[in-house]
């Protein structure tokens, strides 16, 4: 029983229980977050004393994730007929569990300094902390796609689908962001990352276009409008989840606000220097105080993202399917693989880091100016005059004849 | 192994926590369930046989293209993470693996197989007898109307 395994324990089951909590009230703050930009109030009513409490303040809807979830505990849970039931039930698990697990590697609070041995705050310090957070995030897909099929209902299916080729599209060139930052810095080591950052400059400064893409494709993998088409309601009903009911529901919807978070961290960890405040970074190793300080720094960060995420949801419409695909394949892959081999030059030359501000700067001008002059000629149809169809009018008759 | 270990506290702990949800609410909500309430939700019409049918074989390019993609990625992380220890040898062992990756995805992007559109002129599907939907769709539709009203 080591200090270290002790340490990652109880740093799992507070984490793991303040994510929890705060999947509760992220879903009361993307309500509140909606009402405020269409210009309404929001849920106010519930509050905190459930009319038992003598608490007379509305405490501005605090009490309604509480409510919520009492309320998805006794709704009833039927399976229609003809579901594969296996994987009915395993669907939302698949979705939920994998969301979760990516928190076990982020180094939520730097060091801790423990007599003279120094600790990892973090559930598993693994070597391959980087890659791992990929792996697993890219499991989530199974539970998506299986809560399709298991259906049996043609708009889950359809919705199943769509969230398949979304996920499996943006996920490329996330792996390509994540494999360059791994390039400039020479490790996958979650810790050593943050420490980079925290002696230098943050990452987002010297690669912002990178930062911007890894920011896009967390959104796509967590079916996050503008890229939520595997739900969208006007097109697909519900999508994925039409034929889910009560905890089964409710376990989807955890599974994507888990996932924003686990994207919000992953992103924070690569690009916003994890627990690096410009004040905080001297002190690497630090007593409980500084680690939970550091803490608090990290979840403010993913705070903000989270709080970004929710904002860009009720801002931008939602896209198109084929303009999904485009942006992915033909927008984000070539962009992120110029970058890579930009980054790839520099460490060759053994160039500072700010050679890569450049290079993004000048990747950017170049995406912008030559997008527009790509040739779409392929891409194009014309109407073909099926003879009989309503474009291709009936011979008119000679009236001589 | 310790490590190894955390992890599978945690799976064990967002196992747990999931079946324990549905363990709960299975004990304390009504089951009342008649047909009408179980029937499949399609729009409210009735359904028609099932979902299980023939998809698009777009979705199986893109998850091939995917494959492809990834498992070269997977490849390469290892290299990453050596990369600025020795440059030079990885260099010269990374080009011909990113280039082969880089040719081939300008290949699929010359055979336009990343177009989510399809054109049509690219088509072998022949439509009914005797109709060419290639060789219609590379003409003009003015074109065709003229010449249908100059036959006329």
């Amino acid at each position: 029983m080591s200090a270290q395994f002790i340490t990652s324990v109880v740093t799992l089951v507070v984490i793991a229980k303040l994510i929890m909590v705060s999947c509760a009230y992220l879903i009361l703050l993307e309500r509140k977050v909606a009402a405020w930009t269409q210009d309404r109030i929001g849920p106010n009513r519930v509050g905190l004393s459930f009319g038992v409490l003598p608490i007379r303040h509305h405490c501005w809807g605090a009490g309604q994730p509480l409510a919520d979830g009492i309320k998805l505990f006794l709704k009833e849970d039927y399976t229609p007929p003809g579901v594969d039931r296996g994987l009915f039930l395993l669907a939302p698990v698949i979705v939920v569990v994998p969301a979760m697990l990516g928190w076990a590697v982020i180094p939520w609070g730097g060091y801790l300094g423990w007599g003279d041995s120094v600790l990892h705050v973090t559930a598993a310090p693994i070597h391959i902390g980087v890659i791992y957070m990929l792996a697993i995030g890219s499991l989530a897909v199974y539970g998506v796609v299986l809560g399709g099929y298991a259906s049996n209902n043609k708009y889950s299916f359809l919705g199943g689908l769509r969230a398949t080729a979304q996920m499996l599209s943006y996920e490329i060139p996330q792996g390509l962001c994540v494999l360059t930052v791994i390039l400039m810095h020479g490790s996958a080591r979650a810790d050593m990352l943050v420490n980079f950052q925290a002696n230098a400059v943050w990452n987002a400064v010297y690669q912002p276009v990178l930062a911007v893409i890894f920011f896009t494709c967390i959104l796509a993998e967590c079916n996050r409008a503008p890229f939520d088409l595997a739900e969208a309601e006007q097109e697909l009903v519900g999508g994925y989840h039409t034929e889910y009911s009560s905890m089964k529901w409710a376990l989807f919807f955890m599974g994507e606000y888990m996932h924003m978070i686990t994207g919000a961290a992953f992103f924070t960890l690569l690009f916003l220097g994890g627990w690096d405040l410009p004040l905080l970074s001297e002190p690497l190793v630090g007593g409980i105080a500084l680690v939970l300080l550091k803490t608090g720094v990290f979840i403010g960060k993913v705070a903000l993202l989270l709080f970004l995420m929710i904002w860009i949801r009720w801002t931008l419409p939602r896209f198109r399917f084929d303009q999904l695909m485009r942006l992915a394949w033909r927008g984000l892959i070539p962009i992120t693989l110029l970058v890579m081999l930009m980054t790839g030059v520099m460490v060759f030359l053994q160039q500072p880091a700010w050679v890569a501000l450049v290079g993004n700067g000048l990747i950017a001008l170049l995406a912008v100016w030559l997008g527009p002059r790509i040739p779409q000629g392929a891409a194009i149809n014309r109407r073909v005059p099926l003879p009989g169809s309503r474009f291709c009018p009936p011979k008119p008759v000679n009236p001589t004849s | 192994m310790n490590q190894l270990l955390s992890i599978a506290i945690f799976v064990g702990f967002g196992v747990g926590f999931v079946f324990f949800n549905l363990l709960v609410g299975r004990l304390v909500r009504p089951s009342l369930s008649n047909a009408e309430k179980e029937a499949i939700y399609e729009c409210g019409e009735p359904t028609i046989g099932t979902s299980w049918v023939q998809f698009d074989l777009r979705f199986y390019i893109v998850a091939l293209f995917y494959l492809i993609f990834d498992v070269e990625l997977a490849l390469i992380y290892p290299w990453a993470i050596v990369y600025r220890e020795i440059p030079g040898e990885a260099l010269v062992l990374g080009t011909p693996f990113l280039g082969i990756i880089i040719i081939g995805y300008a290949y699929e992007w010359y055979s336009g197989s990343l177009d989510w559109v399809r054109s049509t002129i690219n088509t072998s599907y022949k439509g009914t007898a005797g109709i060419d939907m290639a060789s219609l769709a590379r003409r003009d539709p003015e074109v065709l109307e003229e010449q249908a009203a100059g036959q006329a």
